[in-house]
């Protein structure tokens, strides 16, 4: 083989193959995710802003992030999203993921279908159209449906619980959406065990519990690895929902509405484009940590094979 | 007794149902507030409020009308959109395909950390690492020799514990490890 091939490469001069595989996709990651970032950087070291516009800005060095250290809301901000994102991470796009999954294939098929049809709804449908109908749910009586169905026959006070209960409230707009992509991820991973593994543990009489525990567990533990690190960077950069929700109203503002706002929409009317790209750059910063953090601590080289063949 | 099973049987019916609730009713508040003038929850309302009262189709004349709601017809929206998502599909699975191919099959260098960086980017990481962390589920099975794979990644992975479920499981070891009915026996 190895003889042959070295042939075959002298006679084909140019790129490796693999290059032109690679080229489209490395193409759109430079020019879409590598070049941002670049762009953020440089920005957020400067003053600019809608006051000095695109000519008059100044070099600053790190003074948006010494501002950043020094502002009085910046911890709480960060505490927010924090928790935002784990609990939403927690309970919903691997929690609730995970017990959707676990019981849409452990029903009848066609059941579990249908179930798994309406999980990914709030996937397909517009934010704007997705919000209004939380906003809905939650209004105060008499237009709110939680209010009408659920608080005022136990005879509770009706009142908006999107104001009032702001946070469990962009969990759960967010959980939602979140929620349908481990669902789907791991539906096809459970009902891929093999089910000679699911038939040897009924018959040694493991219960339900013990059979998520030691089979579907372990069975599932790359997608699982996979959507942890992969929802938590994609619930840290996420804000639109929480833009249409509240714009930040009600003590919501996470780190990434919070420099959209200070970016590109605010009450002031100035534009800090510097201030609001090293809020960014913070974001990014601990994006790519947490990323190089999980692939490290998951050990995703591990999963990653090695190929069998070296060229086409 | 009887309950008890009925009970087992549709627990995990109505625990999804109750997760499921806020979607339900949700898309239910949808579709009957755009057949209704105005609605208080889920029921319909008329302007002064008056129950199941106020149910109107005039809030889809968009469909028909070209000047009064919209200034373009709204099939003239329906087709760019239409172009849009079928372009974007085409680009994505074919771009992301194509990666997913090269970074599966070809050794070169700097593949490995490229395969894993590249996991963490939106749209290529749901289609290629398919490949490399889903057991590769969606997209890669006819690329494969999935069951080998899926074999050999099974035996490193696994606990003990179903290694030991297999090996109870296959008939050499049952002589003397199985302590279970012979009426199960017929299974296998």
């Amino acid at each position: 083989m190895g003889k042959e091939t070295e042939e075959i490469k002298k006679i084909k001069p140019g790129r490796p193959d693999w290059f032109w595989f690679l080229f489209p996709s490395l193409l759109l990651i430079v020019l879409f995710f590598f070049l941002p970032v670049v762009i953020t950087l440089i920005i957020s070291g400067t003053n600019m802003s809608s006051n000095t516009g695109f000519h008059a800005w100044k070099w600053v060095g790190f003074d948006n992030f010494r501002k950043i250290a020094i502002l009085p809301e910046t911890a709480g901000h960060f505490w927010l999203t924090v928790k935002y994102v784990a609990v939403t991470l927690a309970f919903f796009n691997i929690g609730m993921a995970l017990v959707v999954s676990i019981i849409t294939t452990h029903i009848s098929r066609g059941t579990g279908f249908f179930f798994r049809a309406l999980w990914l709804l709030p996937r397909i449908t517009p934010t704007v159209t997705y919000i209004l109908m939380w906003k809905f749910l939650g209004a105060n009586a008499p237009y709110g449906v939680f209010n009408q169905l659920i608080i005022q026959p136990l005879g509770l006070e009706p009142q908006n619980w999107v104001a009032a209960a702001s946070f469990l409230f962009i969990v759960l707009v967010n959980g939602y959406i979140g929620a349908s992509f481990g669902m789907i991820i791991f539906t096809s991973a459970i009902e891929s065990i093999p089910k000679d593994i699911t038939i040897a543990s009924l018959v040694d009489g493991a219960s339900m519990l013990q059979r998520i525990r030691y089979i579907i567990l372990p069975y599932i533990k790359w997608p699982l690895l996979f959507v942890t690190t992969y929802q938590t960077l994609s619930l840290m950069t996420s804000f639109e929902q929480i833009m249409v929700l509240t714009d930040g109203q009600f003590n919501t503002e996470v780190w990434s509405l919070w420099a959209y706002h200070r970016a590109l929409q605010n009450y002031w009317g100035n534009f800090q484009w510097g201030f609001g790209n090293a809020l960014a750059a913070v974001l990014v910063v601990i994006g790519i940590i947490l990323g190089i953090v999980y692939l490290r601590y998951f050990k995703f080289n591990e999963l990653v094979q090695e190929p069998k063949i070296e060229s086409l | 007794m009887k309950i008890n099973k009925l009970f087992t049987k549709s627990f995990p019916y109505i625990l999804l149902i109750i997760l499921t609730l806020p979607i339900i009713l949700g898309y239910l508040w949808i579709v009957i507030s755009t057949f209704s003038t105005r609605s208080y929850g889920l029921i319909p309302v008329d302007q002064n409020g008056n129950y199941f009262r106020g149910l109107t189709l005039s809030n889809w004349t968009f469909l028909t009308d070209k000047t009064k709601t919209l200034n373009v017809s709204i099939w003239l929206l329906t087709f760019n959109t239409l172009i849009i998502a079928v372009g974007l599909t085409v680009g994505v699975v074919l771009i992301s395909m194509m990666a997913g191919y090269a970074l599966s099959r070809i050794k070169f260098p700097g593949r490995n950390p490229g395969a894993q960086a590249l996991s963490l980017f939106d749209s290529y990481s749901s289609l290629i690492s398919q490949r490399n962390s889903s057991n590769c589920n969606i997209f890669c099975s006819p690329l494969d020799s999935e069951n080998t794979n899926l074999r050999q990644r099974d035996s490193d992975n696994r606990g003990v514990r179903l290694q030991y479920f297999r090996r109870r499981n296959s008939r050499k070891h049952s002589i003397t490890a199985a302590p279970w009915n012979m009426a199960h026996e017929r299974f296998f």
